[in-house]
């Protein structure tokens, strides 16, 4: 990354930054209160705020992307992105900026919220349910046996590279939901400018019902190979028993694999396609 | 003198409609442009073309040898037609940006011009009246030391005094060495300042003269040329 890159990006930084903060000390003091209510052997309330943790941390992330997306809008769509543009770093630069940034700012907000997770079971009682994973404690104890070197017991590897694989195809999935968001937008910008269109919020919105259709149908035609080859991730009942003590995880790695391949290759074709644009057919 | 700006064949269409056809000139280093001609002929494509904002893809924009991008960037100073900064930032805010992305903006010369103006740092820009949000835009701008200024109708919503103000910023900011487009309909308050004279119409160059010459041969001042090319 050039000096300039650096420094847009720092500018940048500086405005998600409040709005971080709210959301890391919000996942933070539910965390701790969730945790005193576990010590005190409140479990019900314990419930409860696990439940309006997850909640807020879902929340959170699903503002953070909106946030991030409405930034690039404000660059593409209006005058603010005649400052910005002028700025002495490539069209690109920006877009390149801004998906670092959501991708950073999600990421940590995950890592932050499985801390939360952590504080609250460590603290408390009870384990932390996490789904098909089983628990926090599952979870960490299952990695200390295995890649400690307490015990080599085959199942918990398992479980253990399978969340692995589950994780980095959630994260792929993610980050093509939001190249999705960020490709309409920068498509709509090329419509717009190519045709001249002035009503831009109608352009954004057609083409993103486009996009939305596209994932459907993709979604559809993944799960009916999922569901046609009986490999385990999101869809079949085997993805939800991956973790178990029998998870079957050689077979069951094809499933996100799948998954990996197909996001992870379209979300690379969907920022090529933006760059594209951006520096060689920017309208604004 | 060299060359600091070449634009070679640019053009842009808005749909059907054609902004730029086919539009050639350059400019050499310590000149004052005006560009000028009625609305809709095509001044602000071209001023986004040299800035940035638009490609073509068959024209071609040079920038002290540089075709527009990062480099060319670095030595442009661009100040759009509207307000561009948010109405929630603080002027404070636009000054660290300018300090941040730009190592020729002078920023001791921005505060004092603020200053001057009435314009005070803790102030949101939301706040300011049209007439200073325009001054804040061309102080920003013109307190750098760059190579190529471009001002889009530096002059809208001011009055009178503070038109003549802001002629002042723009002649005592420009370096020797540096130029200056600017795109106006208050052909007769920069007059005196221009150098050179581009008059564009339907997106093509009507004439691109030095202002002296075109005063000794038509006898005529800019504004008189003006109302008579386009009358």
């Amino acid at each position: 990354m050039n000096k300039r890159s650096y420094k847009l990006e720092s500018q940048e930084i500086k405005k998600v930054m409040v709005l971080m903060t709210v959301l890391i000390a919000a996942y933070s003091v539910l965390s701790v209160v969730c945790a005193f209510a576990e010590s005190r052997s409140t479990s019900g309330l314990a419930l409860t705020l696990r439940v309006i943790l997850i909640l807020v941390s879902a929340l959170g992330i699903i503002c953070t992307g909106i946030f991030m997306v409405r930034r690039f809008y404000g660059i593409l769509f209006t005058d603010e992105g005649l400052i910005k543009f002028s700025f002495p770093v490539n069209n690109s630069g920006h877009l390149k900026n801004n998906f670092r940034l959501a991708v950073m700012w999600l990421g940590l907000q995950m890592l932050i919220f499985i801390a939360c997770l952590g504080i609250s079971e460590y603290v408390g009682k009870e384990s932390v349910p996490l789904g098909p994973v089983g628990s926090y404690t599952g979870l960490v104890n299952s990695y200390k046996i295995n890649w400690m070197g307490e015990y080599m017991s085959a199942p918990g590897a398992k479980a253990m590279a399978a969340f692995v694989i589950m994780a980095a195809a959630l994260a792929v999935i993610t980050v093509n939901v939001y190249i999705s968001f960020i490709f309409t937008l920068t498509v709509s910008n090329r419509i717009c400018g190519k045709y001249n269109i002035l009503q831009k919020n109608g352009v954004i919105l057609i083409t993103g019902l486009a996009m939305f259709n596209i994932h459907l149908l993709v979604s559809w035609l993944l799960t009916r190979i999922e569901i046609m080859f009986n490999m385990g991730f999101l869809f079949t009942d085997k993805g939800f028993t991956v973790f178990g003590p029998d998870g079957a995880f050689v077979r069951d790695i094809e499933g996100p694999l799948v998954y990996i391949l197909i996001y992870g290759a379209t979300a690379v074709i969907m920022y090529r396609i933006c760059k594209n644009i951006l520096d060689k057919k920017l309208d604004i | 003198m060299s060359k600091l700006l070449e634009c070679k064949g640019l053009s842009h269409a808005y749909g059907k409609k054609r902004a730029l056809d086919d539009i050639s000139f350059s400019v050499e280093s310590g000149k004052i442009v005006g560009l000028f001609g009625p609305n809709g002929s095509g001044k602000t494509t071209l001023i986004k073309m040299i800035a940035g904002m638009i490609h073509d893809e068959n024209g071609a924009v040079s920038i002290c040898g540089n075709p527009v991008g990062e480099k060319s960037k670095s030595v442009v100073s661009y100040s759009p037609d509207r307000m561009a900064f948010a109405a929630g930032r603080k002027v404070s805010d636009l000054l660290d940006m300018y300090e941040l992305m730009y190592e020729d903006f002078d920023r001791k010369s921005a505060e004092d011009k603020l200053r001057d103006f009435g314009i005070e740092i803790s102030d949101y820009v939301g706040k300011l009246s049209k007439g200073n949000a325009e001054k804040l835009q061309v102080i920003l701008t013109m307190s750098r030391k760059a190579k190529l200024f471009l001002l889009d109708e530096p002059f809208n919503g001011l009055d009178p005094v503070a038109r003549e103000n802001v002629i002042r910023i723009m002649i005592g900011c420009v370096p020797e060495d540096s130029s200056l487009i600017i795109s106006t309909h208050q052909i007769g308050d920069i007059e005196q300042m221009l150098d050179e004279a581009i008059f564009i119409k339907d997106g093509g160059i009507v004439f691109h003269r030095s202002v002296d010459e075109i005063r000794s041969e038509t006898g005529k001042s800019l504004s008189e040329t003006y109302m008579e090319e386009y009358r």
